[in-house]
């Protein structure tokens, strides 16, 4: 597992990753930027069927019988899928995010409940995701933090102080009543104001 | 033939990397990128050379690359906050990433208002000094009439008229094409320097 997570944090991080991100995003500019796109899928292909091979082959060793509904259950396809989908697929670190949360859930409701009520779960959170979630656990994050950082992109703290400030009025049958005096702040009028003062300091006597 | 090799079977990744880049007319930038990022992958992937190049080496160039465009600032900027004359901007400086010898620009000023044509086009005049032949599709004619050395004018596919600027200009053919087409008929025009 370890050298699965090495293999795939490298990956991202190298021309590879570069490529097959630039590949995801659009495959006709990616090739007219020069990126050799059939090879990068099937070096994607090829790797990520080692791992998987490297993940499924340790349990065989240690059974003595094999039947096929055990060894080839879809319970496993869909939940290395489900795993990936639910953390994130644009992270290599999703992947383990959703490998932690859905073993964890799986175990938890096979032991409590029962292993039906088990793939029915994991069949709704896989429905869930897939519609509200497509980018995963690790695409969730990305946005709250974009959108944080953006909402303070568009408020620089000279806005922050009040735009109106009404004084002396009281709310009565919804109507306003009584304002003694208003105090309207105009940012655009103030950074002109700066701005030519500014200048001004500036300007060689 | 491309510098005395047959091209026609080779897949487009191999063209550039002998050296023929393209940028299209609706740009295609890869969004989930920054502008630094989507010139990486040109230089990670299309350059070859044989020695090996460090990562400052390359970071250097990019930024080379992204003042030269006037986008030096918006080097960690995701694509997807860039205006439209600032993607054209990308777009052709993903295509400069590859160090091409031919630079095949699809329409790239249109839609963009008069001063943003100039601009780019003095980013074009700029490259085609720097031994880059610059094959350009356009209908501008303000952009046709600067810019190129010779102009093929094509109409319905077929070429209707060869030449300098002010020769095709003058041509009987061109002129009716443009009086009578709604749709202009597309213009490419060339300015050689290298090849």
């Amino acid at each position: 597992m370890v050298l699965a997570v090495a293999i795939s944090r490298y990956i991202q991080n190298s021309w590879i990753g570069r490529g097959l991100q630039a590949l995801r995003d659009d495959e006709l500019a990616a090739e007219c930027t020069g990126v050799p796109t059939l090879r990068l899928k099937l070096l994607a292909c090829a790797i990520s069927g080692a791992l998987m091979c490297a993940a499924g082959a340790p349990p065989r060793c240690t059974c003595n019988t094999l039947t096929l509904p055990s060894a080839f259950n879809l319970n496993y396809s869909v939940s290395a899928l489900a795993m990936s989908l639910i953390g994130g697929t644009a992270h290599w670190a999703g992947p383990i995010i959703g490998a932690i949360l859905l073993s964890t859930t799986q175990q938890l409701l096979t032991v409590t409940i029962s292993s039906e009520v088990n793939v029915l779960v994991l069949g709704v959170m896989l429905v869930l995701f897939v519609v509200a979630a497509p980018e995963g656990i690790i695409g969730l994050i990305r946005r709250v933090r974009r959108n944080r950082k953006e909402g303070e992109a568009m408020m620089p703290p000279e806005t922050q102080a009040p735009l109106l400030r009404i004084i002396g009025a009281h709310q009565a049958f919804r109507r306003l009543h009584g304002a003694r005096q208003c105090q309207r702040r105009d940012p655009l009028r103030e950074s002109v104001l700066a701005s030519s003062a500014r200048t001004a300091r500036e300007r060689p006597r | 033939m491309f510098r005395d090799e047959d091209i026609t079977r080779l897949q487009p990744h191999m063209r550039t990397r002998r050296g023929i880049a393209r940028s299209f007319q609706i740009p295609r930038p890869f969004k989930s990128m920054t502008v630094a990022e989507n010139l990486m992958v040109a230089l990670d992937f299309a350059v070859a050379t044989d020695e090996p190049v460090s990562a400052a080496q390359r970071r250097d160039t990019m930024m080379s690359i992204l003042t030269q465009m006037g986008l030096a600032s918006k080097a960690d900027v995701s694509v997807t906050k860039l205006s439209q004359v600032e993607l054209r901007k990308m777009e052709l400086a993903r295509a400069m990433a590859t160090h091409p010898k031919l630079l095949i620009s699809d329409e790239a000023m249109a839609g963009l208002s008069s001063s943003e044509v100039d601009e780019v086009l003095d980013l074009l005049m700029s490259l085609a000094d720097h031994d880059i032949t610059i094959i350009m599709i356009e209908h501008i004619m303000q952009a046709v009439m600067r810019f190129s050395d010779r102009v093929m004018c094509l109409d319905a596919g077929r070429i209707i008229a060869i030449g300098t600027p002010s020769e095709v200009m003058a041509n009987q053919r061109v002129q009716e094409a443009y009086s009578w087409h709604l749709a202009l008929p597309s213009m490419a025009l060339m300015r050689v320097t290298a090849l």
